[in-house]
């Protein structure tokens, strides 16, 4: 008896584990295939900001509109081309309505592909022209600045650079420096910024001396503010928000911003842009989220959140970094990247 | 089976197999530029580099695995679900878990300054950390050997010889077919990470491709540029299988052989051992250390969860029945099941990433466009990637079983159908539930394929854990690590423990 | 009435049956007599619907029919006991039984295992009995199956002298009449206890061909 029982048992398990993973293929099946329609209204926004920092205000959003918000994020080491060519995929159907990235190169080559829709939002009309489309396909707001992130316990204040050009000097040694691989990312756009600003001759030589230099090219910007943070270099070029967070972890380092001077070419800034995809599902959302980020009181808000670091609206009392900007325009930005992306790859590619 | 049927047979497996590739057939819309498939200079620089490391990480990677599971099989944990508890880090995403590691060194640096002025870079670093970071896979691969061997063989060895001698001429050239396949993985996981180089400031071949993708935009071009690494795949694959004998035929008798071995062969066990429980136990502080509130970790990542077991279920759900189907296909009816296993490898070292643009551009552009927004998306992503590895698993879980206890169940039963629901998918079920597990916990960590995927507002844990790491909070990061292990090891342990159930029924 | 008409195979360039053709009756017992090697698992393979062959055919009361139709009347006890483990041995004792009725089946389990002395492990699983025990459990699998032939795959070995007799003799009672039967031997005085025609067969040929 009590082995017919256990015999029961037996081919019983052996039976529920049949039925559960039959359930379970079942389950998922259908959850896959029923979801997502509902009543209310929703906007599709992809987003290369930081999970962190957009998330709340796409739940503020909601809140005071009742749209929800629904949002693709991207990861630091496919930023930002993984949304890009998401978005390029998905170009006969588009998903997506509003693009809202953290830089502005990626967002110009939607643009060329013919992905943005243009808007001309009322509340941008304070923005320079310089970080504005003149036909309106896409507008730059807040920013970001890229940063040299220097360990105070090891280089005192006046051994601090103030120049790009003190990086090439005989001042540092090439494994006190640490940049993140300039392939891509913001870095890649400083090094077009940097060739944009002194011309692309001067500009390669001083990618050929940092390349000579022995620099540490390393992951993405989390690492070289990680590096710099720890001591494991003398200091990290990254971005702001990056070194903001070093700080505030109690890292002994401090930000300086380079070429700050009169006649200096001026330290970059990356301003986040926001666009309206071609053909979006829900443009009227759209335009509503989009004159919501523009809207000035949003971006004295966000920089007193420290998602953004500097204002771009002129006399603004927003606050923030005090940042002598690049007088180049984005557009002339975008436009050397190219040459400047080529001689990244025959400075930096080579196998060590 | 009729001609019919194996015609039938034949199809769907080429239509699994079609659906592994497929998501590609997308990337070739966009033209591209198929001569960067030929390697210049430099790249066959980056290649060798990788190649090296490959090579180099499998083979030390499967010495430890053989040794750390010799030891386990010989210990008294042999029959508990305990002696899986060396899997415990294989949940962490490689990289996350060479980041542990990082951050240790600093923690341990803030004690003993001079640890921070090691340069913890190049090709020495590299390997160890992808040695740590693929063991609990080399060691489960050996362990699954170890414990179908043919006992009987052992004892018949052991009348004429001593242990150290069995071992060599009886137990390892039986282990041989397992640690060629896992060696094969690992190098291929190896030589397709550019994630564990990059941080070790090691040049690798991988590391360009993704470079040229995030300068060019281009996944075609990255498909060509992936080519050479599908090569070396290939070749390093079909080197082994030439290698490789006849597997082992399990004797499904219950003997508790426990072997004797000298010195010279126990100590490698220990010295890999110490290194398994390494593996796991520092990393495992990092995450501890470095972890904030653990309730806040929880709760915040408790949607992104269920969104990564969604998509993860799913997945199994489409790749188990495709790759049952390409694995009967390629054991038992295939001209060619070697030259068939050849071709699916080589899709293993095609970038995640590649297949999940691919498949978008595929599916936004036809008429199943309006699956797009849903959790279908992420899983066939996952499916179709992983279609390639369950298939091999499965396929050579079949080749264990007793081909004439099959046919037996054929000739005995009275309805059609009852042989393949009373019988062979009963005898099936554990190599079932371990391939389903095998794809569900890559595709929870998987975070390339994905990410072109995911329907917006579903946003998987892997993905966010990524996001996070990049704003630099490491306590929420460790924090969702640990929820990924906990809820991992209680599946799995789950699983295992209802597998000894019904052995321990069957039982005394 | 079985006919076996002209059946070959080969692997390769070895030629592992050739043209192999007799007749057997229900009622009747057939003992294929030959050397290790010499092809007789491969003639039970092909008769059973396992294996293809290259030519000939199965045919049954004059009608040549596929090998998924004849193969419903077809029992077979292999050289390896052939049990599932995931089952006990009174599900493998049951697994091909047409029987209805839970209480008949078990009792007709019941009885058949006890006469081939196993009557007490019904509820063990297949990998905690020994050999012998397992070769008696799928003996009784056949007969409990109650198809019309019955092929016999050297199915004695590992069994003692005491335990072969009552196992031919528990064979012959119950399929006996109403079953054809094929064995295939290298032992002689099995075929003799069982009473069988025999046949002999060398490099895949039958040496006295029947018409």
């Amino acid at each position: 008896m009590m082995k017919e029982s256990q015999q029961k048992r037996r081919t019983g398990t052996a039976k529920l584990m049949t039925a559960a993973l039959a359930a379970c293929m079942g389950c998922g099946l259908l959850a896959g295939c029923g979801s997502g329609d509902s009543e209310e209204r929703e906007l599709v926004v992809y987003t290369a900001v930081d999970q962190i920092y957009s998330e709340p205000i796409f739940e503020a959003f909601e809140e005071q509109t009742g749209i929800k918000v629904q949002a693709v994020y991207d990861l630091e080491s496919n930023k930002t081309t993984g949304l890009t060519n998401r978005l390029i995929a998905e170009r006969e159907n588009p998903v997506c309505d509003v693009f809202w990235n953290n830089e502005f190169v990626q967002t110009m080559v939607l643009q060329d592909e013919g992905l943005l829709e243009a808007y001309v939002s009322p509340l941008a009309e304070d923005i320079p022209d310089a970080f504005k489309d003149s036909d309106g396909y896409w507008t730059a707001f807040g920013g970001r600045a890229r940063v040299m992130l220097v360990n105070t316990d090891l280089l005192s204040p006046e051994e601090y650079p103030s120049s790009i050009y003190d990086l090439i000097s005989d001042r540092y040694s090439g494994d006190m420096i640490a940049i993140a691989y300039p392939m891509f990312g913001t870095t890649r756009t400083q090094v077009a910024a940097v060739y944009a600003a002194v011309g692309e001759e001067e500009g390669r030589s001083i990618l050929q001396a940092l390349s000579d230099k022995g620099v540490q090219v390393v992951d993405g910007n989390s690492v070289t503010r990680d590096m710099a943070a720890a001591g494991q270099v003398a200091m990290g070029y990254t971005d702001t928000d990056d070194a903001k967070g070093a700080i505030a972890d109690g890292s002994p380092v401090e930000m300086v911003f380079l070429d700050q001077g009169e006649g200096e070419m001026g330290n970059l800034i990356t301003p986040n842009t926001v666009a309206m995809i071609n053909g979006a599902p829900h443009s009227e959302e759209a335009k509503e989220f989009i004159d919501y980020l523009l809207d000035p009181a949003m971006e004295e808000r966000l920089i007193q959140d420290d998602f953004f670091d500097v204002s771009l609206r002129e006399d603004s009392t927003a606050g923030g970094l005090d940042v002598k900007g690049m007088s180049v325009n984005l557009r002339e930005i975008y436009e050397q990247l190219e040459t400047a992306s080529e001689d990244i790859q025959e400075i930096f590619g080579d196998a060590s | 089976m009729s001609d019919t049927r194996k015609r039938i047979l034949c199809a769907l497996t080429a239509l699994a197999l079609l659906f592994g590739v497929l998501p590609l057939a997308g990337l070739f819309g966009q033209g591209g530029d198929p001569t960067l498939a030929l390697p210049n200079a430099r790249r066959l620089g980056l290649l060798m580099n990788s190649v090296k490391l490959g090579l180099i990480t499998a083979l030390l990677c499967t010495a430890a695995g053989l040794f750390t599971a010799l030891f386990i099989h010989n210990s008294r944990f042999r029959d508990r679900p305990i002696r899986f508890g060396f899997l415990l880090m294989a949940f962490v995403p490689s990289y996350i878990y060479a980041l542990t590691w990082m951050n240790l060194l600093r923690e341990a640096g803030s004690i003993w300054p001079a640890l921070l002025r090691i340069r913890a870079s190049g090709l020495i670093f590299c390997t160890l950390t992808e040695v740590f970071a693929w063991l609990p896979l080399s060691t489960a691969v050996a362990l699954l050997g170890l414990e179908r061997e043919n006992r009987q063989q052992l004892d018949a060895a052991r009348i004429f010889s001593d242990d150290d001698t069995v071992f060599w001429a009886i137990q390892l050239p039986g282990l041989v077919p397992y640690l060629m396949s896992g060696m094969g993985i690992i190098f291929v996981l190896s030589i397709t990470d550019f994630s564990i180089p990059s941080l070790f400031q090691y040049n690798v071949y991988a590391m360009e491709i993704f470079s040229d993708f995030s300068i060019t935009g281009r996944a075609v071009n990255s498909f060509w540029l992936a080519v050479p690494l599908l090569a070396a795949a290939i070749v390093l694959v079909f080197l082994m299988q030439a290698g490789v004998g006849r597997m082992n035929t399990p004797a499904p008798q219950r003997q508790e052989v426990v072997m004797n071995y000298s010195l010279s062969l126990k100590i490698p066990q220990w010295i890999c051992v110490l290194v398994t429980v390494m593996q796991m136990v520092f990393p495992l502080l990092s995450l501890l250390l470095g972890m904030g509130d653990f309730a806040e970790s929880v709760r915040l990542s408790v949607e992104e969860f269920l969104n990564s077991c969604e998509f993860a279920l799913i997945a199994v759900a489409i790749c188990l029945p495709a790759a049952l189907i390409c694995a009967i296909y390629v054991n038992w009816f295939a001209r060619h099941p070697k030259l068939l296993r050849l071709l699916l490898v080589a899709p293993l070292a095609v970038p995640g990433n590649l297949i999940g643009i691919g498949l978008v551009t595929l599916i936004n552009g036809s008429v199943l466009h309006e699956i797009a927004g849903t959790s279908l998306m992420p899983a066939l992503g996952c499916a179709a990637h992983f279609l390639p590895l369950c298939t091999l698993f499965l396929s050579g879980s079949l080749q264990q079983l007793d081909r004439a206890q099959i046919r037996a169940a054929l000739l005995f039963q009275n309805r059609r159908g009852e042989a393949l629901f009373r019988v062979l998918i009963p005898m099936f079920l554990p190599a079932l539930v371990s391939g389903g597990l095998l794809v569900f916990v890559l595709s929870i960590a998987e975070v390339g394929t994905i990410l072109p995927l995911a329907p917006p507002g579903k946003e998987p844990l892997s993905v966010k854990i990524y996001n996070y790491l990049h704003y630099g909070a490491s306590d929420a990061v460790s924090g969702f690590c640990l929820v990924l292990i906990l809820v991992c090891m209680g599946i799995t342990v789950v699983i295992l423990r209802i597998g000894m159930r019904r052995k321990a029924q069957g039982g005394e | 009435m079985w006919e076996i008409r002209e059946l070959s195979k080969s692997y390769g360039s070895v030629q592992a049956v050739r043209q192999v053709s007799f007749r057997i009756q229900e009622g009747q017992t057939v003992a294929v007599l030959g050397e290790s090697g010499c092809g007789k698992s491969t003639l039970l393979g092909l008769i059973a619907g396992l294996l293809k062959p290259d030519q000939g055919s199965v045919v049954r009361d004059g009608k040549p029919l596929p090998a998924r139709i004849y193969q419903r009347d077809i029992a077979m006890v292999f050289q390896e006991a052939a049990l599932w483990n995931h089952m006990s041995v009174k599900e493998n004792l049951l697994f091909g039984c047409p029987k209805k009725g839970k209480q008949e089946r078990n009792r007709l389990a019941e009885e058949i295992a006890g006469e081939l002395g196993i009557g007490e492990l019904l509820e063990r699983r297949p990998d905690e009995i020994s050999g012998g025990q397992a070769k008696r459990a799928a003996a009784a699998r056949a007969i409990l199956s109650q198809r019309s032939l019955l092929l016999l795959d050297e199915p004695f070995t590992n069994l003692d002298p005491e335990m072969k007799s009552r196992t031919i003799q528990t064979v012959k009672k119950h399929c006996g009449e109403h079953c054809a039967i094929l064995l295939v031997t290298h032992d002689i005085a099995e075929a003799e206890e069982f009473g069988a025609r025999i046949l002999r067969m060398k490099n895949g040929e039958l040496e006295d061909r029947e018409e």
